[in-house]
């Protein structure tokens, strides 16, 4: 007699917490939304801050983190896997950022002569306690100073305060040379650093 | 690392503060199976903006072209007479007999087409009633008499320039 032993149950699935992006990509793309699911938990908060540092709007990063998650959704079959899937969502989020400040300001232009006003900053009501402790009345002229910055220098110098993405990846979204990033950082830098030695404050 | 970039850092570290709205995953699944809004290709508007120019030069030309003076309104062909009322009394009178010519004469494609003989015949006469026309009462043209006044002009008087007015 040949006694043959069959599983009673199937092995357990994966943890897909464990799973790499581009496995969850590649489920997603067979229409497993809980493995989207995962992607844009996983990325969220890059996109959002990305969004924000192109829009320094909390409401319209929202919505721009939300329309790039769908584009890259419906676009999930144009990934080659040649960059991190993160590098990849990110340019989509980036250049749908973009797209909603030419807009924004168009408009602003159509209706009112002059700058745009300055948008109002997301974490204003939660200082962080470093903040609070150096000089709030200096962190407000420094969010100024940014602000008044070229986009050009402003935008890298945003995205790599975040400081969850590398140098390489971050020249990827704006597809610029990694040293041109490095210059326009380091140049965004001195400027404010000398415009808030003119406005009083000693660089000890 | 200075003062002032310590506080350059808090405040960038400000600006992009933030993880994103916690219902961003429910936002965005619940707007998967929405419909693509695709826009129309860059081709499609092309055509239809050259289609648009091309009707309206044609049409410019047209206009300006010799012999094609304004726009030719479409001619009808003149409609068959319309039989002329007797006058009142006479008694109706048959029409003479008019070939008749079925609707779709045309012969299928391929197929010569007979040659119409004395076959045709019409068995059917019609009947046309007389139509009464009232006479035209035109009443006469009755102007107002126009009195010319005949025109009358001054006298002028042209005295010579002076030797210093030229």
């Amino acid at each position: 007699m040949i006694a043959v032993f069959l599983p009673t149950s199937l092995p357990p699935a994966a943890s897909i917490e464990c799973v790499s992006d581009v496995e969850l990509v590649a489920r997603a793309r067979q229409g497993d939304t809980a493995a989207f699911g995962e992607l844009v938990d996983r990325h969220r908060a890059a996109v959002y801050r990305a969004a924000h540092a192109a829009l320094g709007s909390a409401s319209e990063a929202e919505d721009v983190a939300q329309e790039a998650f769908l584009a890259a959704y419906r676009k999930m079959d144009s990934y080659r896997g040649e960059a991190s899937f993160k590098t990849w969502l990110l340019k989509i989020a980036w250049r749908q950022a973009l797209t909603r400040r030419r807009r924004l300001v168009s408009r602003w232009r159509r209706f009112v002569s002059g700058e745009p006003p300055e948008v109002p900053s997301a974490a204003g009501g939660d200082r962080s306690p470093e903040a609070t402790l150096i000089d709030a009345e200096l962190v407000g002229h420094v969010q100024r100073l940014v602000r008044a910055l070229p986009a050009r220098l402003r935008d890298p110098l945003l995205l790599c305060a975040e400081g969850e993405q590398t140098y390489h990846e971050i020249a990827a979204v704006l597809g610029i040379p990694e040293g041109t990033l490095k210059w326009r950082v380091a140049e965004a830098r001195r400027r404010l650093k000398d415009r808030l030695v003119r406005l009083g404050y000693p660089d000890e | 690392m200075s003062k002032l970039d310590r506080a350059v850092d808090a405040a960038l570290r400000e600006m992009v503060a933030g993880d994103g709205p916690p219902d961003l995953l429910r936002r965005v699944l619940a707007r998967i199976d929405e419909p693509v809004r695709r826009p129309a290709p860059p081709w499609l508007v092309l055509a239809a903006a050259a289609g648009i120019a091309v009707a309206v030069a044609v049409g410019a030309l047209l206009r300006t072209t010799p012999g094609h003076e304004g726009v030719t309104p479409s001619v009808r062909p003149p409609a068959r007479a319309l039989p002329v009322a007797p006058p009142a009394g006479t008694p109706v009178a048959a029409l003479p007999a008019v070939p008749a010519t079925p609707p779709h004469s045309r012969p299928p494609r391929g197929q010569r087409p007979e040659a119409e003989g004395p076959a045709l015949e019409v068995e059917a006469r019609l009947e046309v009633e007389p139509i009464e026309l009232a006479p035209l009462a035109v009443a006469p043209i009755t102007g107002e008499h126009i009195n010319v006044t005949a025109l009358t002009l001054e006298r002028m008087e042209i005295e010579p320039l002076a030797e210093t007015q030229r």
